[in-house]
């Protein structure tokens, strides 16, 4: 089974199509072919952060959050996994088995996904995948689970994506979402011979009309995307995060938009990576057209740290943050305060606790969505 | 509610901000947006924000959100709003490395020809060039290690050592600022820059210039925004030579019509005419010539493809085209590239002054190729820039390249000891690239040739060694030192093995490293240890490794279970060469805090089966500074997928 949602109706939805491929059997040592370009086969090494990932996002796709969404509700999901195992996924209907994530197994979901965003202009597309990525001769390149298989041609069985990405301008879904988490590295024994590889689900035959068609790339062109073991990635979190209200603004409402996503699922990056060594840069393709995606029906919960300058106050002070909503307080510790609060104005207090009087200092802080970091100025030691 | 006008101001943190245009957004205290505009570094601008409320301005520039304050409009008659820089998180800038030379090429038909000699960035504030206003220059930069990037750019621009445009003015700047914001994928405050530049551009007395407007359509065709159609035909007759008005012109038709034959030469002669300025613009040109190639295939849509593939292959990040190229006319994907201070772009810019010499166009190509020899000729024999302008494929004639190699080669092997080495890098980097060039000539002349290169470099070798423009530190007296690794050499000993190896043994440690050229700009180092395949006690070689720009020390797990080697270390982003020095072997009971920093980058750079084996003496390891430092490198390694 690869559709493990269905309940596509007349009104507009979002349709997924998620796709992980943590196994390739006949890459790595088990490939058979040789020759420069099929040096690439033995390179594909397996990873197993593809399927959390993908778990991770359909577990949002289902989730209560999109249940009953503005301005469009979930109306399907295809799931395609390849663990090397077997692996059963339960959507809230008991588990099913998932379907490998084969050319063909794709292909097939591809369509019936496709048929689906294909109904109404107002349905939002939105595909997800996370496996190996390639970037020959300037096209993106999806690496399905059947790639290297040694009866077919080298790249048979990968996916050229910026083809069928440029096809599915066709479709009728004003907004499609695409979110790519693969490396986008160009294989060097394929530099030179090759101009394009993979095959495109479909041909984008001109005139090819504009979409609100964002993709969302885990990485720059040229560069590798984090495989943590057997957890998901620091994207799929970031962009899960972005969706689930990270990405909002305020104008009427709180709502996620189509520009948005991008620096809010960089920033969403940088928060969750903060203190190391920021390498991974996501970046963009596609057009984008401002869409509409969701509406939220309350604030955003922000995470924030807060602290003082100089931090070494901190464990002297007890720290407040208070709205006319809203009222957050931490006894004096010596590390900056972390934790989340409701979007909005607020005013942030440290109250000094001294011998003869306590004294306080406070200044206005907002708290605005992806992220807040916070150093309240004081004259403490 | 009534708006009020109020002042507001930020000023740059970082040298490059001098020139941007911040993006500020006023938010109410419902955090509703009230407002957006865009206001220059360091200048007071006048907002209209709503009477008589506490408002939240934050400002945003094209890396990020950079400065915000809380204001009551009410109470700030007369006065300006400074906003203050916000503590944010963030990359640092990626870019290419600053580059010490330059050389502009115009086009001539379809090739790129070297217009002036090559000029050191240093010494220059201006350089003319031999172009019209508004024409495309391709500016090759390099480094003392040869040429590494070449950037498209509108002549006139004044461009940073990195290949960033810098201290434009006016309508000129908005548009850079917007194609900065476009470049980080900030479509919303692109937008923004976007109204403010199409209401400028709508006043007739405002200039306007080819960067703002082209800036405008990437903008418009970025976002779907249907006056695209408009604009584009309207760019198509004001730039006709641009090859990005062309592009945008195919590109919004492509989105009515299927592809006429007007339509299809537009995306043609953009790809022959060495490609557009802006980096977006070569997607477009790609996806519009895949396009025309699904519903007629010809020859020269399939040779226009071939051409931009070429480039794609080779781009580099940035905001202009930019590509990884021996020559702007032979792109290749063979440099890696570090990051450079911003300090160092804004000191060494370079304005590319338009001049027009009578009759160059008239140049015959043997001209031309005379031209191009020429600057060959001069990189090799002045050798006061370390530079060669390489020849590239389609001039390099059999003779020609023969008279190259002996050159190179006679001049490695006379090479005095005191000559400034970097220019001996440089040649060497020169053959590299065109050894790995495909050419016209035989095979049996290219193993000729590539013999007696082999000859050359390895005499020059011995002269090169001890005099590197980068040095490492010196090992101390008592570790053994390891030959050096030279790539170029070990490929060219080794034609029919694509994964040169060099091993050296030294009996009195019974110890043997090993290095592997395992792919273009990777080396491999492995340990083989005698005594580990018997000693129940895991062992750690301690090696001092260099390469350009890296000097470490590192240590390598030697696992007792297995005779030879737990763990591999690889070396990325190699150019030239590897030098190796085995210090010690020691016990992992003998491992201090003091090593930490050696544990750290010896996990980062291992492999999985050397990181399994750091994980077992973390956990047996009874010091928390190993266990750290062995987490964190696992934590920084990664780059899997």
């Amino acid at each position: 089974v690869t559709t493990i949602v269905d309940r596509t109706t007349d009104l507009p939805q979002i349709h997924a199509l998620v796709i992980a491929v943590d196994d390739y059997p006949h890459c790595g040592r088990a490939s058979v072919r040789t020759g420069e370009e099929w040096r690439l086969a033995s390179d594909v090494r397996r990873v197993t952060c593809a399927t959390p990932s993908a778990e991770l996002m359909t577990r949002w796709l289902v989730g209560p959050a999109n249940a009953d969404a503005i301005p469009a509700a979930l109306g399907s999901v295809e799931l395609l996994a390849s663990t090397g195992d077997d692996f059963t996924f339960d959507a809230g209907d008991g588990p099913v088995a998932i379907e490998e994530a084969t050319f063909a197994n794709v292909e097939a979901a591809f369509r019936r996904w496709r048929e689906r965003c294909d109904l109404r202009p107002d349905n939002i597309a939105l595909l997800y995948f996370c496996g190996h990525g390639l970037n020959v001769g300037g096209q993106d390149v999806l690496l399905l689970s059947d790639f290297g298989d040694p009866r077919y041609a080298l790249f048979r069985n990968a996916l050229d994506f910026s083809g069928t990405h440029q096809a599915m301008r066709h479709c009728r879904a004003e907004i499609q979402l695409y979110f790519v988490d693969a490396c986008r590295t160009v294989p060097e024994s394929l530099a030179a011979s090759f101009r394009y590889a993979g095959q495109r689900f479909d041909d984008p035959v001109p005139p090819l009309p504009a979409r609100d068609n964002p993709i969302i790339y885990s990485t720059e062109p040229e560069a590798v995307a984090p495989a943590p073991d057997g957890v998901p990635t620091p994207f799929a979190h970031a962009v899960v995060q972005a969706l689930d209200g990270l990405a909002a603004g305020m104008q009427v409402s709180w709502e996620i938009r189509t520009d948005s996503l991008l620096p809010n699922i960089k920033m969403i990056m940088e928060w969750r990576n903060r203190g190391n060594e920021q390498t991974q840069v996501p970046t963009s393709g596609g057009i984008c057209r401002r869409g509409l995606i969701k509406e939220l029906r309350s604030p955003p919960m922000v995470p924030f740290l807060l602290g003082l300058d100089p931090n070494a106050a901190l464990g002297h002070a007890e720290l407040c943050l208070s709205s006319r909503r809203e009222r957050l307080s931490r006894k004096p510790m010596v590390v900056p305060w972390e934790g989340s609060a409701t979007a909005g104005s607020y005013e942030y207090t440290a109250l000094f606790c001294e011998t003869e009087q306590d004294r306080l200092i406070a200044d206005d802080v907002v708290i605005h969505p992806p992220y807040r970091i916070f150093n309240l100025p004081t004259d403490q030691p | 509610v009534t708006d009020v006008p109020i002042l507001m101001r930020w000023e740059p943190q970082h040298p490059s901000d001098r020139y941007a245009y911040a993006v500020i957004d006023v938010h109410d205290t419902g955090l509703a947006l009230q407002t957006s505009v865009t206001i220059p570094a360091s200048q007071t601008w006048s907002v209209h924000v709503p009477e008589s409320s506490v408002l939240y301005a934050r400002g945003w520039l094209p890396r990020g959100l950079a400065f915000e304050s809380t204001f009551d409009s009410a109470r700030v008659e007369g006065e300006s709003v400074i906003l203050r820089p916000v503590h944010v998180l963030g990359p640092a800038p990626s870019r290419m490395s600053a580059a010490t030379w330059l050389i502009p090429w115009v086009r001539r038909r379809d090739r790129w020809l070297p217009s002036a000699p090559c000029h050191s960035l240093r010494l220059l504030d201006d350089l003319p060039v031999s172009a019209a206003p508004g024409e495309t220059v391709a500016v090759q930069l390099g480094d003392p290690d040869g040429p590494s990037v070449t950037v498209l750019a509108p002549v006139s621009t004044r461009l940073s050592s990195c290949g960033q445009p810098i201290g434009a003015e006016g309508p000129d700047l908005l548009g850079w600022s917007l194609l900065e914001y476009l470049h980080a994928g900030d479509l919303r405050a692109g937008r923004v820059v976007g109204d403010e530049l199409a209401a400028l551009r709508g006043d007739e007395q405002a200039a306007s210039g080819l960067v703002p407007d082209l800036a405008l359509g990437y903008l418009w065709a970025a976002t779907g925004d249907d006056r695209i159609h408009k604009w584009a035909r309207r760019l198509r007759g004001e730039y006709g030579r641009s090859a990005d008005a062309r592009i945008l012109s195919a590109w919004s038709r492509l989105q009515q019509q299927s592809p006429d034959r007007r339509l299809v030469r537009d995306l043609v002669a953009a790809a022959e005419s060495g490609g557009p300025i802006v980096a977006r613009g070569l997607r477009l040109l790609a996806d519009g010539l895949t396009s025309c190639a699904v519903v007629d295939d010809t020859p020269q849509v399939r040779r226009a493809l071939e051409r931009v593939g070429s480039l794609q292959r080779s781009i580099v990040s940035n905001m202009l085209t930019t590509y990884a190229a021996l020559t702007p006319n032979v792109p290749m994907p063979l440099r890696t590239f570090g990051q450079a201070s911003v300090e160092e772009e804004i000191d060494v810019g370079v304005r590319l002054q338009p001049i027009r010499k009578r009759g160059f166009r008239q140049r015959s190509q043997q001209a031309a190729i005379r031209l191009h020899r020429a600057a060959i000729d001069a990189g090799i024999r002045q050798l006061s820039i370390p530079l060669v302008a390489a020849p590239d494929e389609t001039l390099l004639t059999a003779a020609a390249a023969q008279r190259v190699f002996r050159r190179i080669g006679s001049w490695l092997t006379e090479i005095p000891a005191e000559a400034p080495v970097q220019q001996a890098l440089a040649l060497e980097n020169l053959a590299d690239h065109v050894m790995s060039t495909r050419s016209p000539l035989s095979r049996r002349a290219v193993l000729g040739l590539r013999r007696s290169f082999l000859d050359a470099m390895q005499t020059a070798e011995l002269d090169l060694r001890e005099d590197l423009l980068w040095r490492p530190e010196r090992p101390s007296d008592g570790v053994w030192r390891i030959p050096r690794f030279s790539l170029t050499a070990a490929r060219l000993a080794s034609q029919r093995d694509d994964r040169p190896t060099s091993s050296h043994r030294q009996p009195d440690l019974g110890c043997t490293v090993t290095l592997v050229h395992s792919a273009q700009r990777r080396v491999e180092i492995r340990v083989h240890l005698e005594r580990a395949a018997t000693d129940p006690v895991r062992h750690l070689a301690e090696l001092q490794v260099a390469t350009y720009g890296l000097d470490e020390v590192v240590l390598i797990p030697l696992s007792p279970a297995e005779p030879g080697v737990a763990g591999v270390i690889h070396l990325d982003g190699v150019r030239h060469w590897v030098q190796t020095a085995m210090r010690r072997v020691v016990t992992a009971d003998e491992l201090t805090p003091a090593d930490t920093d050696a544990i750290e980058m010896s996990v980062r750079l291992t492999d999985r089966q050397g990181r399994n084996a750091w994980r077992a003496i973390a956990r047996q390891h009874g010091s928390d500074a190993v266990a750290t430092a062995v987490d964190v490198g696992i934590a920084r390694h990664g780059e899997t997928g």
